[in-house]
C-alpha cells in the first residue's frame, strides 16, 4: 500500500488534555502549551486526526467531524479538554526552519478505531523551544471539547 | 476533621516486630550479652528489607488526591509569603488542574519535588499575577503567563531547576528565548525581557 502523505493545505487535529491547555490565572483557556506536542518516552511519532478525511462542507464542520471521530475512538476525551488544529504545510515549514531542520512527514495511518488517524513522523524530540513555537504559531487554533455538539 | 488532617502513619521498618520480642534483663556475663545481641539481630531489618515497605499500587484518583494534599501542606510552610486571597485562588487552580475527571490517565501525578520548585519560584519572583497552571507528560508542573501575544512558560523541574521559554515583542521586534536555569538566577535572566509584562497585575495598574 503506497504511503499517503497529507496535502499541505489540509489540517491535523490533536487532542489536548486539560493539563496541557494554556490558561490564565482564572483558568480561562488561551491556547495550548508546547508540552501538548511532546512525545512520550517510547512514542515514535505524534498522533493526530486528519480533518479533511472526516467529512464536512467547510473548515468548521470538518474540525467538528474530526472531534467526533476522536471522541468515538479509544481515547478518553474529558469534558474540559481541547483540540489543537494545525495546517499541515505550516507545521512542516516551522519544523524545517528550526536550526535542527526537522523534516516531518505527515502520513495517513488509519487505526481500527480512527480511520483518519495521522502520524507525524520525524517529529522533534528534546526541542521544547520549537514545540512552544509550534503551539504559538502553526498549531495554535484551539477548539474546546465542550463547544462541539455531540 | 478536614481531609488534610488525615495522617497515614507508616511504621518505621526498624521497629516492626520489636514489640513481639521482649528482651530479658541484661545479665552481667558475656554469655547473656551475646544472647541480647542475637535477639536484637532478630529484630533488626534484613538487608533485603532495609527500606520502606513497598506501598500497594495506588489508583490515579488516590495519587492525585495525595499529590494535592501534599502540595497544600507544603504551601502552608511558606504561607507567610503569600496573601491569603492569593493563596486561596492558587489552591483553587491546583484543585482544578488535578481534578481526576480531566487528568490524562497516561500522565503521572506531579511530584512534590516539582511543586517545591514551583513554590520557591513564586516566593522568589513574587509575581502579582498568578500563572496559569499545566503539567508535562512526565509530571512536571508548568507555570504560564500570557500577556496579549507575549508568553512566558516555566517548567518546574526537581531540585530548584526551571526550564523557561518566552516570546515577546520588544521595541517592535519579536524575540524568542529559552534556557534551563537554577531558580536563584531566574529573575536575573528574565530581567532583559521586562518580566513585569507578565508578573504585574494589570488590574492594579493605574489608568493613564
Amino acid at each position: 500500500m503506497p504511503i499517503a502523505y497529507l496535502p499541505p493545505e489540509d489540517h491535523v487535529v490533536r487532542y489536548v488534555p486539560w493539563s496541557r491547555l494554556r490558561k490564565d490565572e482564572n483558568d480561562n483557556v488561551l491556547g495550548v502549551l508546547g508540552a501538548a506536542f511532546k512525545l512520550r518516552d517510547g512514542e515514535d511519532y505524534l498522533s493526530a486526526t486528519w480533518a479533511e478525511c472526516c467529512g464536512g462542507s467547510d473548515h468548521q464542520a470538518r474540525i467538528e467531524a474530526a472531534v467526533r471521530t476522536v471522541r468515538a475512538s479509544n481515547l478518553k476525551v474529558t469534558t474540559r479538554s481541547g483540540f489543537a488544529v494545525g495546517n499541515v504545510g505550516r507545521v512542516k515549514e516551522v519544523c524545517l526552519a528550526d536550526k535542527e531542520k526537522h523534516k516531518v512527514r505527515v502520513i495517513h495511518e488509519p487505526e481500527p478505531d480512527n480511520k483518519a488517524h495521522t502520524a507525524l513522523r520525524g517529529w522533534p524530540r528534546n526541542n521544547d523551544p520549537l514545540l512552544e513555537l509550534i503551539a504559538e504559531d502553526s498549531w495554535s487554533e484551539v477548539v474546546l471539547n465542550q463547544n462541539v455538539p455531540p | 476533621m478536614t481531609a488534610l488532617q488525615v495522617h497515614r502513619i507508616r511504621p518505621d521498618p526498624s521497629k516492626i516486630g520489636a514489640g513481639l520480642i521482649a528482651l530479658p534483663s541484661y545479665g552481667s556475663s558475656s554469655f547473656s550479652k551475646d544472647i541480647v545481641r542475637r535477639l536484637e539481630g532478630l529484630v533488626a531489618p534484613t538487608p533485603t528489607f532495609s527500606g520502606r515497605r513497598p506501598a500497594p499500587s495506588k489508583g490515579l484518583d488516590e495519587q492525585l488526591y495525595d499529590a494535592l494534599a501534599a502540595f497544600k501542606i507544603r504551601t502552608a510552610f511558606v504561607a507567610m509569603h503569600m496573601d491569603r486571597e492569593w493563596r486561596s485562588r492558587l489552591f483553587a487552580q491546583l484543585d482544578s488542574l488535578l481534578a481526576v475527571g480531566d487528568w490524562d490517565v497516561d500522565d503521572p501525578a506531579p511530584s512534590l519535588d516539582t511543586y517545591s520548585t514551583f513554590l520557591r519560584m513564586l516566593t522568589l519572583v513574587r509575581p502579582q499575577r498568578r500563572p496559569g497552571l499545566g503539567a508535562t507528560v512526565d509530571g512536571h508542573l508548568i507555570a504560564a503567563w500570557t500577556s496579549v501575544n507575549d508568553r512566558l512558560t516555566i517548567e518546574c523541574l526537581p531540585k530548584d531547576i526551571v526550564r523557561w521559554r518566552l516570546s515577546a515583542t520588544i521595541e517592535g521586534e519579536r524575540e524568542h528565548a529559552a534556557a534551563e536555569t537554577p531558580l536563584q538566577r531566574l529573575s536575573k535572566v528574565l530581567e532583559p525581557y521586562d518580566p513585569g509584562r507578565w508578573f504585574d497585575n494589570a488590574d492594579s495598574v493605574p489608568a493613564a
